[in-house]
């Protein structure tokens, strides 16, 4: 019995049998017969598999059908690229994977597609996690990205080719690479997309190499919008520093010519290049979506008519490559094939546990060699010699951050730092003071004001093999761009089985308690937007000494576990010297010495041994708490104060452990009643240890953080816990 | 209904005293309607063996006695197994089979280009002798050793030897193919003498020097792939007519191919580079999925490689020997080798 066959294709095959197929595009001495048999392969290949995963799903088999049903041009997009140019694909990308993978001997593409298709766990890149185009081997990383998240990381990635060059660093992509970026006409307009483009502009414009080939694939549709008439010329074509190309998809000759000289474009000027691809888009938006419903019946007919795939098989019978029986007699081959590839796929193993499919969230370990010898003493004195009059005394949480930064960017030769005011001004609160005149401005870099891009960048140089650092300068202002983080950053190791990583240490300045400086945005103290992300490490100092200690253990992190750490850097602590009184410098502390062990991870920090409460608590919290706890000490009550230090994951076992015998917990957390980490302590503490434990908690009201001193009026106080833990420690509840 | 065959091709080494007469025997065993074909093909093969002075393959196969000195000197071992090769894989009943795909095992890289009709019957008679004499004559040697287990999985303990072995002869020594359970190793005699006594005796007879062997699918044969590609040009390759999967693991297309890129390959990259025979199974079997994997004669010694790299991938539920043996124990053998009588007769045409 021949291998059923999708209703549509039956019709195409007909249409070439009855030799009802459009005229032959004048295709000059472009492609060889060779090649455009090559093409062709690709194409059907890849019309077929979305064929092929529509059957799939109707027999239960698939459950992702979004295709890439009338894109098929951009096959002779990877035939003009290099199989290590990294390409950063949307979904429609089925032929430009078949053809790359071409490029590649040993490749399996229809296979590895098809187990992607059925979901199993021996699809090679997702290991069963997502219908993805991704892998290793062809230098395609796996997106899920569905509205452009993307784009701001190749746009990094092209930064990093160009970066890694100057700074004579072995990246995962050589130096002569450009990145490739696809994405459709819909996502064209989204503000992701636009902020990258804007990057890479603005970036060329100033003469940074920036290899960066953007194709945009314009069918003329988001899902069931219309794009204007002329609308991604007239966005795409007069960009600063951004050359345009333009080609029609339903000419593989053509669009191979165009893709050509764009790519050589970037390739040989290091400068960013837009492939604006018409394309068209079949079989509506995906499996379930009748486009009958918001397009007329002529305008779906037109699009057909212009179906890439019916135009190259008008070049096959027209260069004799084919007659219209031997070709029809092909498509039902390779139709055959395909199927028989899908059959073997469907009965591939599935991930069957929660632990299965959680165990790629966190990467894979390097091994220790991955951390480099720290400086030796000499090269250390050399390296303070900026800050001598301060060294070896005591200092703020500033200082002591930036001293290690020193420290770190001289260990470890892959550490690049970049972000808004981050150079010569040295950020806003001079956190990375004179890095930039101790590594060069190849490694502590300026940004463009945009999250996205600033993330998007140091995901694309974690990619090509850097620790990056970036700087978001105050909390407020991740919101905007925390989807590079959540649903890239945080998810490369999982959709990619470990295979890919972007290791880096974002550190944040943020929390309230500023004194006289700013209001909502200076002082947010919500970073509920992290805590929910599988995989990310927050680590939060609330000292110098801790700082540096951390900030150690986060670069130590995303040097060997691959991970993704934020450093979430308390602003109002980075100055404080003073802990109970005016002068008294109780907050100053020694710099660590290098050879000092960071704490393990999740391990929080412990003062004093009273057993009669814990107040446990982190950052500015636990800072008013140690006030409060010399005032409890004054009354005669013998209290412990725990730091916890790693806010995500809340590692309950440790903080229960440093509890010792404790029976009240009064948790002080200066993040808002609802959402903060308290509730996540307070529910471990009742769940884990039912029965054990009398809990409070002292929280900042559900509200924004005003301006001036009304800010304290939602903030916790240093009374407020004093007068909490008396309640407690006479007995109350309340 | 048809089923789908994947068809592999054997290399050096397979025509030995068991399979000497075989050839002829085979034709004469055909059925009528394909012998007349087989005996027509078989006499070009020997006219062009005439015309090159060398003794004809059907003056080889049935010679009384199986002379190590004759039958396995280069040009007439090759010709040999390349008459046996084709000459099967034109047997092949094609109202049963659906050939969707050929490889080859080194040697029989050339014997499936044949088969895909990548070059005509005298131009392939008169390549596969003229590449023998040319890589045979080359220096180094070549020997063999198991990297599986005696349930043919892979044993990581006899892996790690081989890659201290290559690691200690950097550039002397190299991996010449992987040939399923066994490394194929490959290098200056040097080398490989000191390679093989190094390495611990194993399943009795390994390491095994292959005789007459020299450092094939390595830069030692950087001379002969020279000369092999003036000899042989690009004219002389014509498109294949069945896909073809490569000592890479690369498909070569129908119904047009790059023939420079072809020429290249075939008598540059793969004759100095490893030949990585394990990669083109289970590539071409994860691409074109067939029913069967058809192996062509002379003998059945391909058998094995094959199932190993099937285990190697842990293809269709085959995990080890056993289980292989098991599904193989099946009226008809996912795996089906011509040079085993039974095996044969599900294959070729009027036998079964």
């Amino acid at each position: 019995m021949a291998a059923a066959m999708h209703p549509w294709l039956g019709e195409f095959i007909q249409r070439i049998e009855q030799q009802d197929l459009p005229r032959a595009q004048a295709a000059g001495g472009i492609l060889s017969e060779a090649e455009l048999v090559e093409l062709f392969d690709s194409q059907l290949a890849s019309r077929l598999l979305d064929l092929q995963s529509r059957l799939m799903q109707a027999a239960g088999q698939s459950f992702y059908t979004i295709g890439s049903s009338g894109h098929e041009a951009n096959a002779a997009v990877a035939k003009a690229m290099r199989v290590t140019d990294p390409a950063f694909l949307h979904y429609r990308s089925g032929a430009f994977f078949l053809q790359r993978a071409k490029q590649k001997p040993g490749s399996t593409p229809l296979y590895d597609m098809l187990l992607s298709f059925a979901a199993s766990s021996d699809d090679p890149i997702s290991g069963g996690r997502h219908k993805v185009l991704g892998s290793l081997d062809l230098h395609i990383p796996p997106q899920t990205s569905t509205i452009a998240s993307h784009v701001p990381k190749a746009m990094g990635t092209a930064f990093a080719i160009g970066l890694s060059k100057r700074l004579q660093h072995h990246g995962t992509w050589p130096h002569d690479a450009i990145a490739m970026c696809s994405f459709g006409d819909a996502s064209a307009n989204h503000s992701t997309a636009l902020g990258a483009i804007n990057s890479a502009s603005w970036a060329a414009y100033q003469q940074i190499p920036m290899p960066l080939l953007f194709v945009c694939e314009d069918n003329g549709l988001g899902i069931s919008t219309h794009t204007p008439q002329g609308w991604i010329q007239q966005q795409l074509s007069q960009r600063p520093a951004l050359k345009y190309f333009f080609a029609d998809g339903s000419n593989l000759a053509e669009t191979y010519l165009v893709a050509q000289q764009a790519a050589d474009y970037v390739r040989q000027k290091r400068k960013p290049a837009m492939l604006h691809l018409r394309t068209i888009r079949l079989f509506g938006h995906a499996g379930a979506d009748a486009e009958v419903a918001y397009r007329s019946k002529q305008e779906i007919a037109r699009d057909a008519e212009r179906d890439p795939l019916l135009h190259t098989c008008a070049a096959l019978i027209s260069r004799d490559l084919f007659t219209h029986e031997s070709l029809a007699a092909y498509i039902r081959q390779q139709q055959e094939r395909i199927a028989r590839v899908a059959q073997q796929a469907a009965q591939q193993p599935k991930l069957e546990t929660a632990e299965q499919v959680m165990a790629s969230i966190v990467p894979p370990k390097r091994d220790e060699s991955a951390v480099p010898a720290p400086l030796n003493a000499p090269q250390r004195e050399q390296l303070f010699k900026f800050d001598k009059h301060n060294y070896g005394k005591r200092q703020h949480l500033a200082k002591l951050l930036n001293w290690s930064l020193h420290d770190l960017m001289a260990q470890y030769g892959n550490i690049v730092m970049c972000g808004e005011d981050i150079a010569k001004k040295g950020g806003v609160y001079h956190v990375t003071q004179h890095l930039m005149e101790a590594f060069g401005p190849n490694r502590v870099l300026n940004t463009v004001l945009d999250e996205q891009s600033i993330l998007g960048l140091a995901i694309g140089m974690a990619q090509q093999g850097f620790i990056a650092m970036p700087e978001i300068q105050f909390l407020a202002y991740v919101h905007n761009a925390e989807d590079q983080i959540r649903g890239e950053a945080a998810t490369l190791s999982f959709f990619s089985n470990g295979k890919y990583t972007n290791p880096m240490v974002i550190r944040i300045a943020g929390l309230a308690y500023q004194r006289g400086f700013g209001g909502h945005f200076h002082n947010d103290n919500s970073f509920a937007v992290f805590r929910d992300i599988p995989g990310v490490i927050v680590l939060c100092p609330s000292n110098g000494h801790d700082g540096a200690l951390l900030m150690r253990q986060a670069v130590r992190l995303a040097a060997v576990e691959q991970r993704v750490v934020i450093m979430l850097e308390p602003i109002a602590l980075y100055m404080t010297r003073d802990l109970h009184s005016e002068g008294d410098g109780g907050w100053l502390c020694d710099y660590p010495d290098p050879a000092q062990p960071v704490p393990e991870l999740g391990e929080p920090g412990v003062h004093g041994d009273g057993e009669e409460l814990a107040i446990v608590s982190y950052g500015n919290g636990y800072y008013l708490s140690r006030q409060a706890e010399a005032k409890l000490a004054q009354a005669g009550h013998k209290v412990r104060v725990l730091d916890i230090r790693c806010l995500v994951p809340l590692h309950t076992d440790k903080i229960v452990a440093a509890l010792g015998n404790c029976k009240k917990v009064l948790i002080v957390d200066e993040c808002r009643r609802r959402g903060s980490l308290s509730e996540e302590l307070i529910t471990a503490l009742h769940e884990d240890y039912a029965g054990r434990f009398v809990t409070q908690r002292i929280t900042a009201e559900d509200s924004f953080i005003p301006l001036g001193k009304a800010a304290y009026t939602v903030l916790p106080s240093t009374d407020g816990i004093v007068e909490k833990a008396q309640t407690m420690l006479q007995g109350g509840q309340a | 209904m048809k089923k789908t065959a994947l068809v592999v091709c054997p290399g050096r080494g397979t025509y030995n005293k068991p399979e000497l007469g075989s050839i002829s025997a085979n034709i004469a065993a055909s059925s009528p309607k394909i012998k007349e074909d087989l005996q027509s093909v078989l006499a070009t093969i020997d006219a062009e063996r005439e015309q090159q002075g060398l003794m004809t393959v059907s003056e080889l196969d049935q010679a009384k006695l199986f002379k190590t000195s004759l039958h396995q000197k280069p040009e007439h071992a090759a010709a040999l197994i390349y008459a046996a090769g084709y000459l099967d894989f034109l047997s092949i009943d094609r109202e049963q089979y659906d050939v969707v795909a050929l490889t080859g095992n080194s040697m029989g890289w050339y014997t499936a280009m044949a088969c895909a009709e990548a070059w005509s019957v005298p131009t392939s008679t008169r390549l596969v002798t003229s590449m023998a004499q040319l890589t045979a004559g080359g220096a180094g040697a070549q020997f063999i050793y198991p990297i599986v287990d005696a349930n043919w999985r892979p044993d990581p303990q006899r892996i790690a030897l081989v890659e201290e072995q290559l690691a200690k002869h950097q550039g002397e020594l190299f991996r010449s193919i992987n040939y399923g359970g066994y490394a194929v190793l490959a290098g200056t005699e040097a080398a490989c003498g000191a390679a093989v006594k190094a390495l611990p005796t194993a399943d009795e007879r390994f390491p095994m020097v292959l005789p007459g062997h020299a450092a094939f699918h390595t830069s030692i044969m950087a001379d002969a792939a020279a000369t092999a590609q003036e000899t042989w040009p690009v004219a002389a390759f014509q498109t294949p007519q069945t896909p073809l999967v490569d000592g890479r693991g690369q498909a070569w297309l129908t119904p047009a191919t790059d023939l420079r890129a072809l020429q290249r390959y075939t008598l540059g990259h793969q004759v100095t580079e490893t030949y990585d025979f394990s990669k083109s199974v289970q590539v071409a079997v994860k691409e074109f999925a067939p029913d069967h994997i058809i192996l062509l004669g002379p003998g059945s010694g391909l058998g094995g490689a094959v199932a190993q790299a099937l285990i190697e991938m842990q293809w269709q539920g085959l995990t080890d020997k056993a289980s292989f043996s098991e599904r193989q124990a099946q009226a008809k053998p996912y795996v089906l080798s011509m040079g085993l009588p039974e095996q044969r007769a599900l294959v070729t045409a009027g036998q079964s």
